[in-house]
C-alpha cells in the first residue's frame, strides 16, 4: 500500500518539481505564473499523498521524510515526469502526455475502495482538468503556429512518445492493489488516451508518432530503475535537507 | 512588468503593438533570445531546431481583464495582459488574476477597443459640475409628509 501510493505521490512531486523549474524562466509573465500555478497544484497533491504513507507507516515519520530523504532508487515515480522541460514544446508534449493520462486516472481513482484516495482524486480532478485544457491549448496552437513551432511540436511528440507507454504498464505493486479494489485497471485507460491524444493531434495538424505501433516503451521508473536525470534533480531538491538536516523556517 | 490598467496608459504601454510599423526596428536590430536548453537534450535535438527563437510576446495585443468577484456584483477591472486572443487571454486572466479565489467569471476586451476620455479635457469636462450642487437631490428640501426619502 505504502509502496502505491509513494508511487502517486512521486509522479506528482517530481512532476510538479519539473514545471517549478520554469519559474521566472516562462517565456512570457502570464505562462510563467499558469506553469507555478500547476507545478504548486501538483506539489499539493504529493503532500496529501505523503501525508497519508506517513499515517500508514506510523514510526514518527512525517510528509518530509519522503521527497527528502529517500535516494534516487526508493522514488516509483514513472520516467516521463522527470524528464527535462527541454524547450517549450517539449515541456507541453509531456504536459499533454500526462494530463491526459491524469484526467482518466483520477476519474478512475475516485472508485477506488481506500476512501481517503477516492478524496484525493475528486479534488485532484478538478485541478488536471485544467491542466489538460491548458496543455491541450498550447499542443493545438504550437503545432497550428508557424513552421517552426510545428516542426518543434511534432519533434516533442516523437521524443516523448515512447515515455508514455509506461503509464499504461501495471508494476506489481499496481497489480495487487487492482485486485484489491483500491487501484484501478490502468491498462484499460489506455485506448481512450490515445484517442483523446489523437484528437488532440490532429486539431494541431500533427501526425501521430510512428512509433505508435510498436509496443515498446520506455519502463523502470515504478520500480526504481530510473533514467539519469532524476538523480540531479533530487540532488537539487534535497540539497538543503541533506546538507542541514531538519532545517525549517 | 506589470501593466497599468487604465485605458490612456494601456494604449501607451502597448509599444510595439501600436509602433508605427514604418519606425519599426528591422529584424536583425530586435533583441533575440536563446532558448535555455539542457546539453543532455540538446544532444537529440535536430540541429536546424536550435536556432534562436525570436521573443514575439511583444507582437500580442494587449486585453483588458475584468472579474465578478461573486454571483449579482458587477465585473471589475482587475488589470491587463498580453495574449494571441480571446481564449488565451480568458486562460492567462484565470492564471494571472483569480489564483487566490478572486472571481467567478471573466470578461477579457481587447484594449484597443476601449476608448477613454483625454486627461487635458478634465477642466472642460468636470470642473463645471463643481459649483452645480442643485444637481444633488441633497440640495432640495423636502416637505415633511414625505417620508421613506
Amino acid at each position: 500500500m505504502i509502496d502505491y501510493i509513494l508511487h502517486l505521490a512521486d509522479n506528482a512531486l517530481i512532476y510538479g518539481h519539473r514545471l517549478s523549474e520554469w519559474c521566472g524562466h516562462g517565456p512570457i509573465l502570464e505562462v510563467d505564473m499558469a506553469l507555478s500555478n500547476i507545478a504548486l497544484d501538483h506539489v499539493g497533491a504529493a503532500r496529501s499523498l505523503y501525508q497519508y504513507a506517513a499515517e500508514i507507516e506510523g514510526n514518527g515519520k512525517t510528509e518530509d521524510f519522503y521527497p527528502y530523504f529517500r535516494d534516487v532508487r526508493a522514488f516509483r515515480n514513472v520516467l516521463l515526469v522527470e524528464q527535462p522541460n527541454g524547450d517549450f514544446a517539449d515541456t507541453m508534449a509531456r504536459a499533454l502526455f500526462f494530463d491526459t493520462y491524469m484526467v482518466l486516472f483520477y476519474t478512475a481513482l475516485q472508485k477506488s475502495s481506500d476512501a481517503r484516495l477516492a478524496a484525493i482524486a475528486e479534488k485532484s480532478l478538478k485541478e488536471v482538468t485544467y491542466h489538460l485544457r491548458f496543455s491541450r491549448e498550447w499542443v493545438i496552437r504550437l503545432g497550428d503556429g508557424t513552421e517552426e513551432s510545428h516542426a518543434r511540436m511534432q519533434h516533442a511528440i516523437a521524443e516523448l512518445w515512447p515515455y508514455a507507454g509506461e503509464l499504461f504498464a501495471p508494476s506489481e505493486t499496481e497489480r495487487a492493489m487492482q485486485a484489491a479494489g483500491i487501484a484501478p485497471d490502468i491498462a484499460a485507460l489506455k485506448p481512450e488516451w490515445e484517442r483523446l491524444i489523437g484528437e488532440t493531434l490532429q486539431e494541431a495538424t500533427l501526425s501521430y508518432p510512428l512509433q505508435a505501433a510498436g509496443a515498446w516503451h520506455h519502463s523502470g521508473g515504478k520500480t526504481g530503475v530510473h533514467s539519469e536525470y532524476l538523480g540531479f534533480a533530487l540532488a537539487e531538491l534535497q540539497y538543503l535537507q541533506k546538507s542541514y538536516p531538519g532545517c525549517a523556517w | 512588468m506589470f501593466r497599468r490598467p487604465n485605458g490612456a496608459n494601456a494604449t501607451a504601454a502597448q509599444g510595439p503593438d501600436t509602433a508605427d510599423p514604418k519606425k519599426e526596428k528591422p529584424v536583425a536590430e530586435r533583441p533575440i533570445s536563446y532558448r535555455p536548453v539542457a546539453p543532455a537534450v540538446a544532444l537529440n535535438v535536430v540541429p536546424s531546431l536550435l536556432k534562436p527563437i525570436r521573443m514575439s510576446n511583444h507582437e500580442w495585443p494587449l486585453w483588458e481583464i475584468f472579474i465578478r468577484s461573486k454571483a449579482g456584483l458587477d465585473h471589475k477591472h482587475v488589470g491587463s495582459l498580453h495574449a494571441a486572443d480571446a481564449q488565451m487571454a480568458i486562460e492567462m486572466a484565470r492564471d494571472v488574476y483569480t489564483r487566490r479565489q478572486e472571481g467567478i467569471s471573466i470578461w477579457a476586451v481587447e484594449s484597443k477597443n476601449i476608448h477613454a476620455s483625454n486627461p487635458d479635457d478634465a477642466v472642460s469636462f468636470y470642473d463645471p459640475s463643481n459649483d452645480k450642487v442643485y444637481r444633488h437631490p441633497t440640495f432640495y428640501d423636502l416637505p415633511d409628509e414625505l417620508t421613506h426619502m
